[in-house]
């Protein structure tokens, strides 16, 4: 005997349904609708260690884009369905059409889908444009129809949920199967829709749909054959009918559309899976599915909404948020109401989260956000034990982390940890090493915090970790540089640095190799580092990448790295800099001035940082070129006019003179504006600190015409409005101090005098009144 | 009838008087004590649709049909409703339409402001009255929240968050209660069943009298947002344009959608700060620039139009409206305008007129 019990994919009230049938039929045999590639896996679902949710990942050793996974939570029928052959000692084999042949299709597919997409170029010329319009329309009708029959497939009773007025499906399956308490046989009546659903020619099968039934039938037969006489078959509720009458399909038609598909050699392995990536996989405009609202409708359907309620309110609570169970008792009442307005039974997950919004949050979906989080997605991440088969990389990363004392368990999506670690320690030195390997191999599980690369010197970084299920797939990936980490890296990294054009992102890549300690990959890339240096002609990327490389010497005995070679490098490409920075400055547009305003300061810096005598002169030579030339940007030479006067290369008198001459009156006054931001970058107290330049700036403003300070003023206020707040305090202070203090002596009270000029001057420009 | 369609605002119960019959007439679902209408029925009034004898029901409410349904069921629970938004989301209509078809009444309204004392939200006396002859029932002037009470329909109190604090705390006992104490004369007025307060608050004025968390508890919330897009909110526009078109006897045959559709589009790319591509970031002004605004700024326009102009709505006839209803801080927001003025309207094909219209009055 065969029976269908055709399922809703991660259905709590399928779930529930399936067992109690189950328990009636008491099969001989499971088929259930999953990778047959993966049948050696299915015994591990009685291992205690693998906690879903999991997935199985389906691959093509030879070609990892190739992959498949299949999500189970603990509410998934097919995950029960398991559990439940497993537990009675019967056989349970998986039976949809394997991936070792559907990968082969998609190649197959994908290469006919672009040749019937390619029109020929003749029909473009020829087609007048009402027509092309027409066409599009066309084509967008058929992709609707297209997507309308994918959901239903994928989705079929949600489908009809949605007819019914449901926006929660899981609630039409309890309202519609679960009232009538009966035995619990409710499948016979789903196989009997789907027949129905089936038969309204818009939700047409496609061919490989058809296959995959196809397949399903032959293993159905195998079984029979094998003299099994109760055969369950577990498969999603569209599939039931087309295996209930298997008789009406012949056998040698089945084989015969599954003839000559090539077949491609998968492996297969358990991954750990997240609520979060189990609502996102679904959907497909089949209503939100909510994990986490399934799993309390699987353990607790008599109180969920109670109990869902109740759990928010709690929630609210760690959070300092009012909410009494008075709170809880407007919710369900409201909750319910709002189900009798839709004409619902009963209240479903929107119900619920609408009438906490209204009472807990003040009618403010915004703050809803951690409930949806955790009480809609749910904050849930699956294990996988140790013992389920690994590949090399992936059994030498697990010893890694060991040894660098990581853990790979925590929760999901947003809630990042942060971890410390002390450098000096040999373990934290293992972690770091091993985290930037991993970001080298794209698997960002730890993300360096920008405060940490701050504090230069010191021995400790910190990481946001966040360790994410698809990982899975790329630790598969990165398997085919090496068998470890550390090779894997080290190739990775010879490998993809040939691939790399700018010298801004080899610098990047070999500050990154370094801090992943890999040794063996450094004389490459220095070396590779040299060549690109020397052909590179742009100034911009020159001055981006020495601030990094800078930086890589300062601090690299911290890691006790290897740094004379990046020395060599940096003696280069300073003088490369200082030779074409001056013309790179001319002609220039708004955008790229910006750029090299920010790159000359980085540069300064860097320079300074470094404190070589050659470097400091041919460096400083090359900034007064700048503030010589007619031709650059007011804020360019500013600007440079500034560093030489905080390098006291410039003293008062020559700073003054630099300002009259960019502030004199023949000159262009936003060009002066523009002069004045690149020279007050940073701090403006040296304005207060030096009256001669003050007085210049304070003339120049007076003698402004009032309909050019009109235009100016947004442009100074900019420039002073960049200052921090407790700057412009002081400076105002500063200014104002001299007002009060009369009685001094005779030197103080020129002082005074010029102060009194700044203060008006200065509040306009401040914008204070 | 006649005397409805010369009113320059009819009550909503009265200008919807015919649907809301038809309504009553066909409605089968079960209907909470004293309401009028089934809950559907009156979220059916407010979201407009088709009743099974063919009449249409106009829309009243454009937007996510969720939340009428969270304060109709509100208020079916007997819980106080309160509406939420900055100004012109339409906070007030709903709770006129609201009150109009659960309690065929919505002239029971109490208008929140800072000066207010309590006796406007329980009672009052008729001095002379009480002078003669001393405490009576006779010499008490109920107000309409304890009409409402006593005739077991809703009661409104606009702006509730103007009113003084101490004021406000009178709602708690009548909200959790139901009945107001009349210590002069010894007695209380009960409310009836389907009483209930719809009371609607402005988030921009937080902070003003903000709500005491015991009163707040004694309301669910519900918060109208702006509109979520162009078309919608263009719709919302057109429909209200022409319905107060009507009332103003302008000609009917011009629903300016063009026009409509800069407007909206310039109102809402000011709001969001960025342009409707997503591409151009601008500086937003202090003004609201609601829906509500964008309304009234059209039918300005439109009778500019018809008693200046040609009849056709112009953006001539809008400048002015326009400017308006943007530059509310005569520096900053004139200095946004411009910058918007410049950088977005000036760029944009067919807007040339406009443009031009707007810069002469800014300059
Ligand atoms: N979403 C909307 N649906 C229907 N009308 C709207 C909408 N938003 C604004 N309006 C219109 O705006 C006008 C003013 O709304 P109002 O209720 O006074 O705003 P509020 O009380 O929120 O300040 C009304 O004429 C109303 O019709
Ligand atoms: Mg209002």
């Amino acid at each position: 005997m065969l029976q269908v019990f055709g399922i809703r994919h991660h259905g709590p009230g399928s779930s529930k349904s399936l067992l109690k049938a189950l328990h009636n039929f008491e099969p001989d045999i499971l088929l259930i609708e999953g990778p047959p590639d993966a049948n050696d896996l299915i015994g591990h679902v009685q291992n205690l260690g693998l906690i879903p949710p999991v997935a199985l990942l389906v691959y093509n050793p030879k070609n990892l884009k190739q992959a498949a996974y299949f999500p189970f939570a603990s509410f998934s029928p097919e995950w029960q369905a398991m559990r439940y052959g497993l537990e009675h000692d019967i056989p349970v084999e998986f039976m949809d059409l394997p991936m070792s042949l559907q990968f082969s299709l998609n190649e197959q597919t994908t290469l006919n889908l672009f040749e019937e997409n390619l029109p020929s170029d003749e029909d473009e010329e020829d087609v007048p444009e009402e027509d092309l319009a027409a066409i599009e329309r066309e084509i967008a009708a058929k992709k609707k129809k297209q997507e309308k029959a994918k959901a239903l497939r994928l989705d079929p009773l949600s489908y009809i949920a949605q007819l019914a007025g449901y926006s929660d499906s899981e609630r039409w399956w309890e309202v519609t199967f679960e009232q009538h308490k009966g035995d619990g046989d409710i499948f016979p009546a789903v196989t009997e829709l789907m027949s129905a659903l089936r038969s309204d020619t818009e939700a047409e099968e496609n061919t490989r749909g058809l296959q995959r039934e196809a397949y399903m039938r032959t293993c159905i037969r195998a079984a029979q054959k094998k003299g099994f006489e109760k055969i369950a078959i577990v498969c999603g509720a569209w599939h039931a009918p087309t295996l209930q009458d298997i008789d009406q399909y012949k056998a040698s038609a089945d084989k015969a559309s599954l003839k000559g598909i090539k077949k491609i050699k998968t492996k297969a392995t358990w991954v750990p899976w997240t609520y979060d990536r189990l609502s996102v996989q679904s959907g497909y405009g089949a209503g939100i599915l909510s994990p986490a609202w399934y799993q309390l409708l699987f353990t607790d359907q008599a109180d969920a909404v109670v109990l869902w309620m109740t759990k928010v309110a709690r929630l609210f609570r760690e959070e300092g948020i009012d909410a009494s169970s008075a709170h809880v008792i407007e919710a369900v009442r409201l909750a319910d109401t709002l189900a009798t307005i839709r004409n619902l039974p009963i209240a479903g997950i929107d119900e619920l989260f609408e009438a906490a919004i209204s009472i807990f949050c003040s009618g403010y979906e915004s703050k809803m956000d951690i409930v949806q989080r955790k009480q809609v997605i749910g904050d849930v991440m699956g294990k996988v034990p140790a013992d389920i088969p690994m590949i090399p990389l992936q059994q030498d990363l697990e010893k890694q982390i060991k040894s660098a004392r990581l853990s790979k368990e925590y929760a999901t999506t947003e809630l990042i940890e942060e971890k410390k670690l002390d450098l000096r320690v040999a373990s934290n030195l293992t972690a770091s090493q091993l985290l930037h390997r991993l970001n080298l191999l794209g698997l960002p599980w730890g993300k360096q915090l920008a405060d940490s690369k701050k504090r230069k010197g010191s021995f400790s970084e910190s990481w946001a970790m966040q360790w994410k299920p698809d990982f899975a797939i790329q630790i598969i990936e990165a398997g085919m540089w090496g068998n470890t980490v550390e090779v894997a890296a080290t190739n990775f990294v010879k490998t993809s640095m040939k691939k790399i054009s700018t010298l801004p992102a080899l610098t990047k890549m070999v500050q990154q190799t370094l801090n992943a300690g890999l040794d063996d990959a450094i004389e490459d890339l220095v070396e590779q580092l040299q060549n690109l240096s020397a052909i590179t002609k742009d100034v911009l990327h020159l001055m981006e990448a020495l601030p990094s490389l800078v930086n890589t010497i300062r601090y690299g005995s911290t890691r006790q790295l290897n740094i004379g070679a990046l020395e060599q490098v940096v003696d280069q490409i300073i003088p490369r800099i200082c030779i074409g920075l001056p013309n790179a400055c001319i002609a220039i547009d708004e955008a790229a001035t910006e750029r090299l305003f920010k790159h000359i300061l980085q540069v300064n810096r860097a320079i300074n940082q470094l404190n070589i005598k050659e470097h400091n002169l041919q460096w400083h030579k090359t900034l007064e070129q700048i503030v010589q030339s007619f031709q650059i940007n007011g804020i360019l030479s500013g600007a440079c006019t500034r560093l030489l006067f905080d390098k006291s290369i410039f003293d008062e008198k020559e700073t003054a003179t630099q300002m009259l001459y960019a502030l004199s009156k023949g000159n262009d006054t936003t060009k002066a504006a523009y002069w004045l931001e690149g020279f007050l970058h940073g701090s403006g107290l040296l304005l207060i600190h030096n009256p001669a330049l003050w007085n210049i700036l304070d003339r120049w403003v007076d003698e402004l015409p009032f309909a050019a300070m009109k235009e100016l003023l947004p442009l100074l206020r900019r420039t002073f409005s960049n200052f921090s707040t407790p700057e412009k305090e002081k400076m105002l202070l500063l200014a104002k101090q001299g007002q009060r203090d009369e009685t001094h002596n005779q030197e103080r009270l020129i002082e005074i005098d010029a102060a009194q000029k700044v203060l008006p001057t200065l509040k306009l420009l401040l914008g204070i009144d | 009838m006649k005397k409805t369609k010369q009113l320059l605002r009819p009550h909503a119960e009265e200008a919807y008087a015919a649907e809301l019959k038809k309504l009553v007439k066909i409605d089968d679902k079960q209907r909470p004590s004293n309401w009028q209408l089934s809950p559907w029925a009156v979220v059916t009034y407010l979201m407009g649709g088709t009743l099974t004898d063919g009449t249409e029901i106009e829309p009243k409410y454009f937007g996510n049909r969720r939340l009428i349904e969270v304060a109709v069921a509100t208020l079916a629970t007997d819980r106080a409703l309160l509406l939420m938004g900055i100004p012109g989301t339409a906070k007030t209509w709903v709770s006129e339409h609201l009150a109009a078809a659960i309690s065929g009444d919505s002239k029971l309204l109490v208008q929140g402001t800072a000066g207010m004392n309590e006796d406007a939200m329980r009672y009052g006396w008729n001095y002379a009255h009480l002078l003669s002859k001393g405490p009576s029932k006779e010499a008490l002037v109920p107000s309409p929240i304890m009409n409402a009470m006593q005739d077991g329909k809703i009661a409104r109190v606009e702006e509730l968050t103007r009113i003084p604090s101490d004021v406000q705390d009178t709602l708690i006992t009548i909200l959790s209660e139901k009945l107001l104490p009349i210590p002069e004369l010894g007695m209380e007025a009960q409310a009836q069943r389907g009483f209930n307060v719809i009371a609607t608050a402005n988030d921009r004025d937080k902070g003003v009298n903000e709500l005491s968390s015991a009163l707040q508890r004694r309301f669910n919330t519900v918060v109208l947002p702006l509109p979520s897009t162009l078309e919608e909110e263009v719709t919302i526009v057109k429909t209200r344009v022409e319905k107060i078109g009507q009332r103003l006897e302008l000609p009917a045959e011009n629903a300016p959608v063009k026009e409509i559709q800069r407007l909206v589009t310039i109102f809402r790319e000011l709001r969001s700060g960025k342009t409707e591509d997503g591409r151009t970031k601008v500086k937003s002004p202090s003004s609201t620039l609601s829906t509500a605004e964008a309304i009234s700024v059209i039918n300005s326009g439109q009778a500019l139009a018809t008693h200046f102009g040609d009849g056709t709505l112009q953006a001539n006839d809008l400048a002015a409206g326009i400017t308006g209803a943007i530059v509310k801080d005569p520096v900053q927001d004139k200095t946004v305008w411009l910058e918007y003025l410049e950088t977005v309207v000036k760029e944009r094909k067919d807007w040339k007129d406009l443009y031009r219209a707007c810069i002469d009055l800014v300059k």
